[in-house]
């Protein structure tokens, strides 16, 4: 009889036994394929990379910008070209902006704050300043302060008003720029610039300046517009800006995939865009040199053929994929750079502002054909003789005109910035397509995606009221009004 | 909830007061009749409980015997259920027996794989047995549970061989885990994953690949409350499934069955045969990508097939000038380009047995072909399952099952002939190389590959190695307690290869060289437990009671190797990579330990009460909150017994009631976020933020339920019900909430939200005739399910279930005060009317507000089986329906705008005017007058099933089909003793027959693109749904 009590004695303890062994437990669930934590260097090269991808190639850079501009159309697939904006397509610049760069900088800002590197701080904060830029100029008004911040339990951010993300904006870029220690510690890691800080600052007030004229004849800024241009541009060594195409900011891509173009790396499995005619013909009118950068010969009829924007997919097929121009080789190699802002930006910029009568952007005229000769060096060019007589700036708004036609050409590649620019000025006027799906309005900014309204309601209902329109392409952003 | 509990139980208690006994010893006299026919029964054993004296009944059915007032008399009679009843103040008793017609008897495995009687369970448990799966079979077995048991809902995903099947019982329980049942074979949890089959190809789910031929009995615990003793794996109910073993035979013997089924696709679309390839009725072959008119489009707006003569990409070229060849219809161009699908199923099986053991040793080889060119399965199992008795009280047994399984290809096709040029001659693709190239020839070269090409060179292929078994000793340490241990593992290496060859060099969509990689999946799930039982009865009380723990241990490991671009075209090795392969892995590991005890009171063999315990503690939870406690407890009374009802109508009834808490774990590693690698820039190494952000406060997501049921026998089991209603809250769900973007991350890991899913199940079987040649059984099952999102986490109102996965911008999602799966997307604009409302153009316009269009759960489901049996040859049907839910469906839709489908010949000449309205004031002020814009064919059907337009995607997905049809010849006995066989039964069978009635014109609505995960409900193009008709021969030796 005794013998059985024991047998259950025993299995009472291996019971106990098997309970209490939960002592590995948190060895066991340590995930061992990823590491949990590690330094600044290794988060800033996705970062960058992310964020010129998606704003260079993608359907952000490659059909938003560069379609909605008119520099490029599309021969395939066109309902973009006809304004149809697929959820998807509105999710992208968004998602991915805010997943990618955002998050990896404000990840590289909390270790820099831990290990005292200030340099990695504001490396991180110029570009998320100029992250900020684009979604704003996309979108409108959309979380800026609370952007980001999911980690400190923010997970329905505020929407801040285009008018203070610009504002916050410079200011970030002001305290980046001072925060910079040139002879501090270095850092690495660095694809845009390696590690060169002094860019850095460059970029940092040369980004100022394309906010400040975001600005220029808004009346209700919250900043004094004239005299933040002085306060850069009056003191180059304190506010380096950038002073030949050496300093263009770009990422340079690498020859081989996964480090290429993202153009490059689209035109390996798709043939989707042509060059646009609206572009194709206004160089042509202007006899301008860029054409035989900006596009390649159709392969069949050696000509510069555009395709107009917004065609139907048989319209458009019919035209020949071997009898229109392809966008130019230039763009599409593996190593083309991705131009976030270039020397002649600023002078067009400058242009603008002294044209606009601040003082301390300098002679109109003068920024003008320096601004050309910039864009036409940029591309190895030389400006043809009487370029810059015939198209000398004249005065009042023909002046203005031809300074943002010749802005918007110098912007070739760049499309999101040429698209805000022409929704800014309303130069040049171009024509949505005729079969356009957004009631023949120029589209005035993308519409915020699905997941804003169905995951942040509130802050998504309450922008759209102050922003007085509704979740189209038709609402006017804050620098266009 | 424990309020209506306590009524119950005091009820019960009630009712068992009214029974009292004293001990006079009294002389009784009484007749054992059946019940059915009311003859007398010889030779019954009549007993007083409890003791050893008693009467075996005389011709007459009579008996005589003394026995004390407050004695029982228990009565035997073999074919006959057993009867008890107390003697009381009767001097003459009457008993009628019931006929035994196995359920009422009927010993059910239940949960950890304690056998219990049917009688004393106080929830719904329902059996299917071995020869219901292998006669019409299924190569994946869960398709035969479809339609069989009541609010179990399968759904086969597609015709792929080999592929996989979701089950859902009693509806999803969980809005972002998983929501399929729980696996156990001979006792032991095994997996039923399905990893990485999101891509389009099917691998197939874990308990998909058990042989068939190799199973006993299944037995599916429905709710919460059957599946209690699982604790945090109980919330989706368990499917236990039982192998055969050679107890009971005695000597050797051997059994073989053959099964030979042939396939065709149930559904195809029903195609246009008037108009051609092109667009707004022109066409003409340059280049196959728009150098020609309108050859690049892959849709069917070109020009009449009327004969005419055009250049097409088959035409002869002569002197370099494409010739213009007559353009004519191909009415069978899709159809014949499926093969008839084959199936040959061989077992061979050898059992023997003694007294001291016994052992079944079983052999079964599954060849499939697929109904698409190129595709198999095969599967070949070796089963054994033997025990011996290597001392009177000591039994060891061990079963193993060794499967190999794989195909040379699980390609699917796709959309491909949705996007497509009606007047392609598809048997003039099998020509399928550009002569003098590695590229294939084709009719479009924008946006397809040949689909010959694709199919014979781009395969998905795999091989799988599965091991599965237990090994069990049970000790009876007296003749009441014993102690049972055990171990058992379920281990497997899938090893897949992705090959895509090289598609044409071309302007358009080029792809110069091929692609390859390969896939390493290494699956093990472990279990050792033991069970300490004991049974005893103690006067009227019959009580067992055990206790019992186990270690649970799950490994996954995956090796990823891709080179994006080989060198040497279609050599498909890692070493011929251009580039350095693109190389990943991952491995994960759990562990969960459980201690549990149930204890079971039977009173007088009427009144029951079940109690059941269990604690988890688990790794994946986060340390000192890792452990989680899961009762349940069950009441049951067989009324006919207890009020000693003696009536010719309710030969039977029993009421039962049941509540539980049981859980739903999470996966290793959700508790603290981790770094993701991204590809170097050049050297320089990257890291990045991941995306999700997971949750170091988990904890499981917790399901009670309270279910109550009835079961009724009429007429001596000629008709029987059985009726459960149910009522689940599925609370603290793991949701891997979507966060607004903006936040810098998509989602974020949260304990929040609830589910409720209330039903009734109802189980009817009725004989309506029966003759001692001749009987006609119907046995009909009913389940509706109400399933609702009632809480999601704080300030959402919805929850993706397609997370990453786009389907045309539309959501599928958990959305508060909807049933989970509601589709929420964009539909047309309408007017308050309900209009639709145009443009000026005559197109219709999409309302930019998103809204529910639609959802994929059904209202209900069921199935009707009918056995008509005569002597020795027994037909059998199975009608199985679906009722409501809706599915998105891609083939349709997306048919519609290319003008491919039959419908879009409508309005081709004459253009179309769409049904609607205009609004010819302003947005402010509406005035809505009729559209009457004339827009031509290609541009209606283009603008009117915008391809952004989700509403026209949707369709009511309700089915009613023939499932299941079988005709059975069994030999009879007098020819069988004339040859050397033991029996022989002959069968033909068929499966998926037809389509009774279905609501969605073109596809089958019963199958789903994104295999069995919880995104349902979607049609993109996944390989047709088969029938199957074919022969099964068995015999035995």
């Amino acid at each position: 009889m005794l013998h059985k009590y024991k047998s259950k004695i025993r299995l009472l303890g291996l019971a106990v036994i098997m309970a209490s062994c939960t002592n590995n437990f948190e060895e066991i669930n340590t995930n061992p394929n990823n590491p949990t934590t590690s330094t600044a260097d290794l988060f800033l090269p996705y970062g960058i990379e992310s964020a010129v991808d998606n704003y260079w190639g993608g359907t952000i850079g490659m059909d938003i910008g560069n379609l909605f501009s008119q520099h490029w159309s599309r021969i395939q697939y066109t309902d973009v070209d006809r304004y149809v904006v697929t959820n998807d397509i509105l999710a992208s610049g968004w998602t991915t902006m805010y997943n990618e760069p955002i998050a990896n900088f404000e990840r590289v800002i909390t270790i820099a704050s831990e290990s005292g590197n200030k340099n990695y701080t504001a490396v991180a904060t110029i570009m998320n300043a100029w992250i900020y830029q684009l979604l704003t100029d996309m979108y409108g008004d959309l979380p800026y302060k609370e952007g980001g911040k999911g980690l400190e339990g923010i997970l329905q951010p505020k929407y801040d008003s285009q008018k203070d993300i610009y504002a916050g904006i410079l200011a970030d870029l002001k305290n980046a720029n001072d925060m910079i220690e040139l002879s501090g510690s270095a850092i690495s890691g660095d694809i845009l610039f390696s590690g060169n800080m002094l860019k850095w600052k460059k970029f940092a007030n040369s980004l100022s300046l394309r906010i400040l004229v975001r600005m220029i004849d808004k009346g209700d800024a919250s900043v004094n517009v004239a005299s933040e241009v002085q306060r850069i541009l009056s003191n180059p060594t304190a506010y380096p800006v950038l002073t030949s195409n050496t300093d263009n900011v770009q990422l340079n891509y690498l020859t081989g995939t996964p480090n290429n173009n993202p153009v490059e790396n689209n035109r390996r499995t798709r043939d989707d865009h042509r060059i646009s005619s609206t572009i194709v013909e206004k160089l042509k009118a202007l006899d301008d040199p860029r054409l035989a950068v900006f596009a390649d010969k159709a392969a069949e009829t050696g000509l510069y053929t555009g395709v107009p924007n917004g065609l139907t997919n048989s319209e458009a097929n019919s035209l020949g994929l071997t009898r229109t121009s392809k966008v130019g080789a230039y763009f599409t190699s593996a190593t083309a750079p991705g131009v976030i802002m270039s020397y002649a930006e600023l002078l067009f910029i400058k242009a603008e502002m002294a044209h606009k009568g601040i003082a301390a952007a300098g002679n109109a005229s003068t920024n003008y054909e320096a601004a050309i000769t910039a864009s036409m060096a940029q591309y190895g060019l030389s400006v043809p003789a009487g370029y810059l007589t015939s198209q000398a700036l004249t005065s009042g708004d023909a002046a203005f005109t031809k300074i943002m036609e010749q802005k918007w050409i110098a912007l070739f590649g760049q499309g999101l910035e040429a698209w805000t620019e022409i929704r800014r000025t309303g130069i040049p006027a171009l024509t949505p397509p005729a079969l356009n799906v957004n009631s023949n309005i120029y589209p005035t900014r993308l519409a915020y995606p699905g997941t804003e309204e169905s995951l942040n309601r509130t802050n998504f209902n309450s922008a759209l009221s102050s922003q007085g329109g509704q979740n189209d392409m038709k609402m006017k952003l804050w620098f266009a009004k | 909830m424990e309020k209506k509990l306590l009524y119950y139980f005091i009820s019960l208690l009630v009712l068992l007061g009214s029974f009292s006994a004293w001990a006079q010893q009294v002389s009784i006299k009484g007749k054992v009749i059946s019940l059915s026919d009311n003859t007398p029964l010889p030779g019954a054993s009549v007993t007083i409980k409890g003791s050893t004296s008693g009467a075996i009944t005389d011709l007459n059915g009579e008996f005589t015997l003394t026995a004390p007032k407050s004695a029982i008399l228990k009565v035997t009679f073999t074919g006959f259920k057993p009867f008890e009843t107390p003697i009381g103040n009767k001097t003459f008793i009457e008993i009628s027996l019931e006929e035994d017609v196995s359920l009422l008897s009927e010993v059910v495995v239940t949960a950890l794989g304690i056998t219990r009687e049917k009688r004393a369970l106080g929830y719904s448990v329902q059996e299917l047995g071995g020869k219901q799966i292998t006669e019409a079979r299924e190569t994946n077995l869960l398709n035969a549970l479809s339609g069989k048991i009541s609010g179990v809902q399968v759904t086969n995903s597609s015709g792929t061989p080999g592929g996989s099947s979701r089950v859902v019982i009693r509806g999803a329980s969980s809005i972002g885990s998983n929501n399929q049942p729980l696996f156990v074979v001979d006792g032991v949890p095994i997996d039923n994953g399905n990893y990485g089959s999101s891509t389009g190809v099917d691998y197939g789910n874990g308990a998909g690949a058990i042989n068939p031929d190799d199973v006993e009995s299944i037995n599916v615990l429905k709710g919460p409350s059957a599946a209690a003793l699982y604790g945090s794996r109980g919330a989706n109910g368990v499917v236990v499934i039982t192998t055969k073993s050679g107890k009971g035979s005695k000597g050797i013997g051997v059994t073989v069955n053959s099964n030979t089924t042939f396939e065709r696709p149930l559904v195809l679309p029903e195609w246009q045969n008037e108009y051609g390839q092109g667009a707004a009725g022109e066409f003409s072959y340059v280049d196959g990508r728009g150098g020609g008119v309108n050859d690049g489009v892959d849709e069917s707006w070109g020009p009449k097939l009327d004969g005419r003569l055009i250049p097409q990409y088959n035409s002869p070229i002569v002197d370099g000038v494409r010739q213009a060849t007559p353009w004519i219809a191909r009415p069978d161009n899709v159809t014949s380009f499926f093969e008839l699908g084959k199936t040959f199923t061989n077992n061979v099986s050898v059992t023997g047995g003694n007294d001291m053991g016994d052992f079944r040793l079983s052999f079964t080889n599954l060849d499939q072909q697929g109904i698409l060119p190129n595709t198999d399965y095969y599967r070949r199992t070796v089963s054994l399952n033997a025990g011996w008795n290597l001392t009177p009280k000591l039994n060891i047994r061990a079963t193993g099952n060794y499967v190999l399984d794989g195909s040379d290809n699980r390609q699917a096709l796709g959309l491909q002939f949705i996007w497509f040029g009606r007047q392609v001659d598809v048997e003039d693709l099998k020509d399928y190389y550009t002569p003098g190239t590695i590229y294939h020839r084709n009719w479009n070269n924008n946006y397809f590959t040949n689909p010959y090409y694709q199919m014979y060179l781009s395969t998905r292929e795999n091989e799988k190695d599965r091991l599965y078994g237990n090994i069990t000793a049970t000790y009876k340490l007296t003749d009441w307690l014993q102690l049972m241990a055990r171990t058992g593992t379920d281990f497997y290496e899938d090893r897949r290869k992705t090959k895509n060859a090289a598609r044409l060099p071309s302007l358009g969509s080029a792809t110069l060289y091929d692609s390859y990689n390969e896939q390493q999946v290494f699956v093990r799930e472990s279990n050792s437990d033991f069970l300490l039982s004991a049974n005893k009865s103690f006067g009227s009380w019959d009580v067992s009671a055990n206790v019992g723990g186990n270690h649970r241990s799950n490994f996954y490991q995956t090796n990823y190797m891709g080179a994006t671009e080989l060198a040497i075209p279609r050599v498909w090795n890692m070493g011929n990579s251009r580039q350095r392969p693109v190389t990943t892995n991952y491995w994960s590991e759990k562990v969960i330990n459980s201690m549990y005890a149930s204890a079971n009171f039977g009173y007088n063999n009427y009144l029951f009460i079940d109690l059941t315990a269990r604690n988890d503690w688990s790794s994946a939870l986060p340390k000192g909150n890792n452990s989680y406690f899961y009762p349940s407890i069950a009441i049951s009374g067989v009324l006919t017994d207890m009020f000693n009802i003696k009536s010719k109508t309710l030969s039977f009834a029993k009421i039962r009631a049941g509540y539980a808490l049981v859980g739903n774990d999470t996966d290793a590693y959700n508790l603290l976020n981790t770094f993701e690698y991204k590809d170097a820039w050049g050297t320089t190494p990257t890291l990045a933020e991941p995306n999700g952000m997971l949750n170091a406060a988990l904890k499981p997501e917790i399901t009670t339920s309270f279910e109550i049921g009835a079961e009724l026998r009429f007429w001596g089991n000629r008709a029987g019900l059985d009726v459960t209603y149910y009522s689940q809250e599925s609370s603290d769900q793991i949701l891997n909430v979507n966060v607004s973007t903006a936040t810098g991350y998509t989602s974020k890991l949260l304990n929040a939200g609830l589910l409720t899913n209330k039903g009734v199940e109802v189980q009817l079987s009725i004989t309506p005739i029966k003759t001692s040649s001749f009987s006609w059984d119907i046995g009909l099952n009913w389940a509706r399910n109400r399933n609702k999102v009632v809480e999601l986490a704080e300030g959402l109102d919805t929850y993706q279930i397609n997370q990453g996965i786009n389907i045309r911008g539309m959501g599928v999602e958990a959305r508060i005060g909807q049933p989970y799966g509601a589709f929420f997307g964009q539909g047309f604009l309408r007017d308050p009317n309900g209009n639709i409302v145009y443009n000026a153009q005559g197109q219709p316009q999409i309302d930019p507000v998103r809204r529910v269009l639609g959802n994929f759960t059904p209202d209900w489901i069921g199935g009707i089986q009918n056995t008509f049996t005569y002597k020795n040859i027994s037909l059998s049907t199975l009608i199985d329906m679906k009722i409501g839910g809706d599915m998105f469906s891609q083939s349709v839709n997306i048919g519609r705008f290319t003008g491919v489908l039959a419908e879009t010949v409508y309005g081709r000449e004459e253009g179309i005017v769409g049904e609607g309205v205009v609004n010819v004031g302003t947005a402010a002020n509406p005035e809505y007058v009729p559209n009457t814009v004339r827009l031509r064919a290609d541009e209606w059907y283009h603008s009117y099933y915008s391809l952004t337009n989700n509403e026209n995607t949707i369709f009511d997905a309700t089915y009613v089909k023939l499932r299941e049809v079988k005709l059975t010849y069994n030999l009879s006995s007098k020819v069988i003793k004339k040859l050397p066989f033991k029996n022989i039964g002959l069968s033909l069978v068929g499966r998926n027959l037809l389509l009774l009635h279905s609501k969605i014109p073109h596809v089958d609505p019963e199958s789903n693109f994104y295999n069995d995960g919880n995104l349902q409900g979607i049609e993109n193009g996944q390989v047709p749904s088969t029938r199957s008709l074919g022969f099964n021969v068995n015999f035995g030796i």
